[in-house]
């Protein structure tokens, strides 16, 4: 019998394995392709917290993806060229050590995501939306204008950063640490998503009334969920840093936002394993229709469509459905 | 100490109109005291005041010896008020045992758990399996609040009322718009609750105040003319005099 | 820094508001009436930027590319809401992002499959070329005076259809309450057709006017797409007056803003800091008023309050 449950160790399953027939049969592409699903589908997890769950609408959630990138990136290139990032309170050159690195990720984007709910909760319904896409922006134009990283090109590190004398430029070892932190992220995020607070965040993007007559402060709750949320799109960002070992402000573009909602919109909105399916599907997309014409968006842009229009509760549901009517 | 209610000396003018004319009233524990009079009598002012919605002109209202006269009503319903039916509202796409628990993670201040499991039964399942079978809702326990009957809903939002650990409940027509038989149905779960929780009824069908209610007090121009059991209030002549309009 | 900088750039910033009032009158009416997110308005304005590019390498005139821009604009704004849009209106605003962040992927890589990657150009026609003393001793471009010119006429007659037309009282009408103006017998599917060709059309002119100034290429309606968001955020969603005040100060707050903070910076310190770190101040500038604003006011200057 096919559940939700079922679909989605079977795809976690089946990337591992793909990972390792992909190393014995010496296809290192298809490695890094898998940990881009990993780190996009981290990333829409991340959103899939406050957007699935909690009806929140933050079309900028690029801004922690790429904050988390700058964060990790500034590190590791100033360690690599012994560099000092700063000199007060303490002498401090940067770190190619991924713990410091993901600590300081973390620290940065639950700062970050603090301050930007903070203020957009304040709003609600289409200004929520514009006003996360607001600072999003803000962000990408100041990275764009900011000389010392690069600017408008971004910079490269030339190494990843190192993780208990692990070789992270083999690319199956790296792939294995994305997915040890997407079995973590998996793991906090259907923890939380199960727990108390998890029924409160679920009841307010229902009816903030009612949340409040039973002495809940729904602005409180929604608040942790975007911290949460920030902080764990900010990891993906690390890692895809990490994978690439360059950073640019497209990290914190707006079509960077659009593409996560994308990601959690084909797997199925509200579902803990949604993204997961979605950004797999995404990069197999784009990976077989970019074969054929460079204008594969246009087609993405008509299956989008279609999905939005006719099939609601994306590859998930659509796969639940079916088995039903069977 | 079985006074949970207590009103005294309440009075409220309108300009010329005189909605509360020193009223004097308690609730006890275990009792079910209802609150009858003709349209216009100053039902809804009377309870507008004792929610805290418009402030009295003089006399005090007394949750369990607590002054609350001057409390705003989030007040109030933190201190144990609890109304069913103008304020609460069911998620509908919650089930009705989500819906209870909800309310009892906000009763106990439990919404910063993230670890513990709602899904496995341990998490206060105790304490809402017998709000559900209370209010006989035990067997449709993950029945989404959506596919309710109307009257199921009501019980529903009585199981919500108690999942918040009340000091008392206000119920205002709680019948309105149900069948006869969930009517009789309700009657059995009001009789049941009240032994945990006194309930303060307002409610315009006779049949159900007389069967129910413990004590009825009666309002008639902004003023208690009476109060007392149902044979008491059947046989009182101001009662007879001021519904129908003879001795 | 001269006066005369000084004055040039205001009426920059004036212009570039213009622009930005064509683009977000359409959006604010959009989703003040239909309580549609549409970002692929920006689309809508990129489509108006190339049919005036295509026009004017065809026939080489100016105005015929002006003409195209705005009915081609608004030929395809109309087929887009008869064959997609209008199923969004009921739905909720994640379902409107989605279909229309879609839209925007798909009429950007089909522009890009019809005219290739490379920038096109339009020329400013003979008449508007050059420049003009306005003040005594101050020049201004010809072409720019037009722009500001234009976005003044549509302000003037969208005030007016708005406030004095038959057609305003409907729009008015729809932005209180939906059913009641088809109770009324207003054929709404028709009225909200007809808006969306207008906000269609708007976006399209604004598209080939600023083209003209800058480049024609994919990619070009984005940016001013989330401008005019933040314009209509700032001015209240769904209030022309708000947006028209808004475009305006997000006009000239960015102009101002770039141009003003590295040279008041350079006083306090070295040029080149002075340079990098006043355009990244001066970049943000407009975002950061927005959340000041919508700390202030969180339903924008205009906005209804929230329920």
């Amino acid at each position: 019998m096919m559940s939700e449950k079922n679909i989605s160790y079977i795809s976690l399953v089946s990337i591992f394995l793909i990972a390792i027939f992909s190393e014995y049969f010496n296809e290192p592409y298809l490695i890094t392709l898998l940990s881009r699903i990993i780190i996009f589908s981290i990333a829409a997890i991340g959103l899939n917290l406050v957007l699935g769950f909690g009806n929140l609408i933050s079309f900028g959630h690029a801004a922690f993806f790429g904050l988390g990138g700058y964060v990790s990136g500034i590190l590791a290139i100033h360690a690599f060229n012994s560099e000092l990032l700063i000199s007060w309170p303490f002498l401090f050159n940067g770190s190619n050590n991924s713990i410091i690195i993901w600590l300081f990720t973390i620290l940065f984007c639950s700062l970050l995501a603090l301050l930007v709910g903070a203020l957009s909760l304040r709003t609600s319904g289409v200004y929520f939306i514009m006003i996360t896409l607001a600072f999003a922006q803000m962000l990408y134009y100041f990275a764009i204008s900011w000389p010392s990283y690069g600017g408008e090109d971004g910079f490269s590190i030339y190494v990843r950063s190192t993780l208990f004398g692990i070789n992270t430029m083999k690319g199956l070892n790296f792939f294995f640490i994305c997915f040890f932190w997407l079995l973590i992220i998996l793991f906090i995020t259907s923890k939380v998503v199960n727990s108390p607070f998890g029924l409160a965040l679920r009841a307010t993007r229902f009816n903030l009334t009612r949340v409040r007559s039973v002495g809940i402060n729904p602005f409180r709750i929604q608040l942790i969920a975007f911290v949460l949320s920030g902080a764990i799109t900010g990891i993906a960002g690390s890692l895809y840093v990490d994978l690439n070992r360059f950073v640019s402000p497209s990290l914190l573009s707006w079509q960077m936002s659009g593409e996560f909602i994308v990601f959690i919109l084909i797997g199925g909105l509200g579902r803990i394993y949604g993204p997961l399916i979605g950004a797999a599907f995404f990069v197999a997309f784009e990976q077989f229709f970019g074969s054929y014409t460079e204008h594969w968006q246009i087609f993405l842009g008509i299956i989008i469509i279609s999905t939005v229009l006719f099939a609601k509760g994306g590859i998930i549901g659509f796969m639940l459905k079916y088995q039903k009517n069977e | 100490m079985n006074k949970i209610l207590k009103i005294v000396n309440l009075k409220k003018n309108f300009g010329a109109i005189t909605a509360s004319n020193d009223i004097n009233f308690c609730l006890e524990k275990g009792e079910i005291h209802a609150l009858i009079g003709p349209n216009g009598a100053g039902k809804s002012t009377l309870i507008k005041q004792i929610m805290g919605e418009i402030k009295q002109d003089s006399g005090e209202i007394i949750l369990s010896g607590i002054n609350i006269s001057n409390l705003k009503t989030e007040d109030r319903i933190h201190l144990g008020f609890a109304r069913s039916f103008q304020i609460t509202d069911v998620i509908s796409d919650f089930t009705i045992f989500q819906n209870v628990l909800l309310a009892k993670i906000g009763k106990e201040k439990t919404f910063y758990n993230f670890y513990s499991s709602i899904d496995s039964s341990e998490f206060a399942l105790e304490q809402i399996k017998s709000i559900l079978l209370k209010i006989d809702l035990w067997d449709k326990k993950e029945t989404p609040a959506s596919l309710l009957s109307h009257g199921e809903r009501r019980q529903l939002e009585i199981g919500i009322a108690l999942a918040l650990d009340p000091k008392l409940i206000l119920l205002d027509e709680p019948m309105a718009g149900l069948s006869l038989d969930k009517i009789e149905k309700m009657k059995v779960i009001f009789n049941q609750i009240k032994n945990d929780v006194p309930i303060l009824l307002i409610e315009h069908n006779m049949d159900v105040v007389f069967s129910i209610a413990n004590r009825i007090s009666v309002l008639v121009n902004g003023k208690i003319i009476a109060s007392g059991s149902s044979s008491e209030i059947k046989s009182n002549l101001d009662v007879r005099k001021a519904y129908l309009g003879t001795a | 820094m001269t006066a005369e900088l000084l004055i040039e750039q205001f009426l920059n910033g004036l212009q570039f508001g213009f622009m930005l009032f064509l683009m977000s009158a359409g959006l604010t009416l959009i989703f003040g009436v239909m309580g549609l997110i549409n970002l692929a308005h920006g689309s809508l304005y990129m489509i108006g930027a190339f049919s005036a590019a295509a026009t004017f390498a065809f026939f080489n005139s100016f105005w015929l590319s002006l003409l195209a821009s705005f009915s081609c604009a608004a030929i395809v704004g109309i087929v887009v809401e008869k064959t997609i849009i209008r199923k969004l209106y009921n739905r909720d605003h994640l379902d409107q992002v989605l279909v229309t962040f879609a839209l925007i992927l798909f009429f950007s890589e089909l522009v890009r499959w019809i005219f290739g990657a490379f920038p096109l150009y339009l020329d400013v026609p003979e008449l508007l070329n050059g420049s003009i003393e306005v003040f005594s001793g101050i020049y201004y471009s010809k072409y720019r005076l037009f722009i500001i010119f234009v976005g003044l006429i549509i302000a003037v007659f969208l005030f007016f259809l708005i406030g004095k037309t038959n057609l305003g009282i409907q729009i008015r009408a729809g932005q209180h309450d939906r059913e009641m103006i088809s109770a009324l017998g207003v054929d709404i599917s028709k009225l909200y057709t007809l808006l969306f060709g207008i906000g269609a059309a708007l976006a399209g002119l604004a598209g080939a006017l600023i083209g003209t100034i800058q480049s024609v290429e994919v990619g070009m309606g984005e940016p001013i797409l989330i401008l005019a968001f933040v314009i209509i955020v700032i001015g209240g969603i769904g209030s022309i007056k708000g947006a028209f005040i808004a475009s305006l100060l997000v006009g000239l707050v960015d102009t101002i803003g770039r141009f003003l903070i590295p040279s008041v910076l350079q006083t306090v310190t070295n040029p080149s800091d002075a340079m990098s770190v006043g355009s990244a101040i001066g970049s943000m500038l407009i975002y950061i008023l927005m959340a000041i604003i919508l700390i202030l006011k969180p339903t924008g200057l205009y906005g209804k309050q929230l329920s």
